[in-house]
């Protein structure tokens, strides 16, 4: 499946991509429920200690996020691929966030505004299935942007910044977390070097762009961002793909042939080992990156000193 | 070995006279692994790749995964060296395994490097 898409209408690339990251995600959520956390976050936990249990895990990365982006009471969020959920349930119900979440997924969408149906949410978590291309909210509507796992199906993450500075508040912050690789690996991407393994992950992915951290830097500040904060996450990630490699290892019987085809979970078999080797051997990289807007001459925020208020250091329920 | 890959010579032969001369990609693995190939010229291998590097006929040690496959496949994936294949052949269970997956995972990498090396 190629990914080559220069001198592609911006439209066909947005159905492109909406079909095929659809491939991946819209597969029966109670599969993903069989494997995921209980919280059915898709996307690195934090391990404030080898013992965590996944669900201890998933809570500690929603804690983390959430102080990284000092979410507060009435704070509108926006959550860009927001999966599930997860992140927009937790900001709701623990802090009394308002949240908007977009997806591709048509399924994930339906599955979010119904939950949040059911737990009496609905209109303080809200999913639209939209491709971030087309974001279109007034400007400085957002107090907090998040996107957690999602850069990865991102082809221009210029255009995603750009869209995201002038809907942001002036004294909001964006938070993104995603997936990178060695500059080395991705410069010989760049150059046409591919793997047959690289170009497997990607189609079972639906589509994906793994790129350098710098990249990922560079297009926040290009794009009016300031990096306020940089954590590296990756061995959380090795040890949350081990856990689900387990759980969907220990639940064959229930999956496979039934909630989705015998090679269809098979395949996620091998992926998910396969991720976890990725960041085991430093082939795949994940990342917190916290950012504010800027321009220069503005009075800068009174922000904190430390990283005090930001650390998660023991799982607390 | 010239010509078509086959199993027995890969394993009794090949892959011992190779794993001192590259220690480094075989302890990676770090780990005991069963090669169990049924059909004409099959067997059990196991593949000592921790400290010993060590190549043995049979079930000699308790393997962390083991590899179970048709003879015949296994030369064909390996002489292949492709990896959409071998996940094929894995999909439609081809190639079956057992125990602990990642490690397999990382077995392939070794086993294609050295069948190359080897043809």
């Amino acid at each position: 499946m190629g990914t080559d898409f220069a001198g592609t209408n911006l439209r066909d690339l947005i159905a492109f991509q909406t079909e095929a990251v659809s491939s991946h995600y819209d597969l029966p959520p109670q599969f993903f429920a069989g494997f995921l956390g209980p919280r059915m976050a898709y996307s690195c936990a934090y391990f404030t200690d080898e013992s965590n249990s996944l669900a201890e895990a998933e809570e500690n990365k929603l804690l983390l996020t959430a102080k990284k982006l000092d979410l507060k009471e009435g704070d509108l969020l926006l959550d860009i691929g927001c999966g599930w959920g997860s992140f927009m349930f937790y900001a709701a119900e623990k802090i009394g966030c308002r949240t908007v979440g977009i997806t591709p997924a048509k399924e994930q969408a339906a599955f979010v505004n119904g939950v949040a149906e059911k737990r009496g949410l609905a209109g303080k978590v809200t999913a639209e299935v939209r491709h971030v291309y087309d974001m279109d909210y007034p400007q400085a509507y957002f107090d907090k942007i998040v996107t957690i796992g999602a850069i990865e199906h991102m082809d221009d993450l210029h255009r995603v910044f750009a869209k995201c500075a002038p809907i942001l508040k002036d004294d909001g912050l964006m938070l993104v977390h995603g997936m990178t690789r060695p500059w080395k690996d991705r410069e010989k991407e760049l150059q046409g070097i591919t793997t047959e393994a690289g170009e497997l992950v990607k189609e079972h992915f639906g589509v994906g762009y793994w790129k350098s951290l710098w990249e990922v830097m560079e297009a926040l500040e290009k794009n009016d961002f300031e990096i306020l904060d940089h954590e590296n996450i990756t061995r959380h990630y090795q040890l949350t793909t081990e856990r689900w490699f387990e759980s969907l290892q220990d639940n064959e019987k229930e999956f496979a042939g039934k909630v989705v085809s015998e090679e269809k979970y098979r395949e996620f078999m091998v992926f998910m080992a396969g991720y976890s080797i990725g960041f085991e051997t430093s082939h795949t990289l994940c990342s917190q990156i916290l950012c504010r807007k800027i321009q220069s001459g503005d009075i800068r925020p009174a922000l904190p000193l430390t990283r005090q208020d930001m650390i998660v250091s023991t799982y607390k329920e | 070995m010239k010509g078509k890959l086959n199993a027995r010579d890969l394993f009794d032969h090949e892959i011992p006279k190779l794993l001192p001369e590259k220690p480094e990609v075989a302890k990676r693995i770090n780990a005991v692994v069963g090669i169990e190939l049924t059909g004409e010229d099959g067997g059990y291998w196991t593949l000592d790749l921790t400290e010993n590097l060590v190549v043995e006929r049979g079930r000699t040690k308790e393997p962390k995964c083991t590899i179970i496959a048709h003879t015949d496949d296994f030369e064909a994936l390996l002489a292949g060296g492709s990896v959409r294949d071998l996940l094929q052949a894995f999909k439609e269970k081809r190639l079956q395994t057992s125990g602990h997956l990642p490690t397999i995972l990382k077995l392939e990498g070794l086993l294609t490097s050295y069948s190359k090396m080897a043809s």
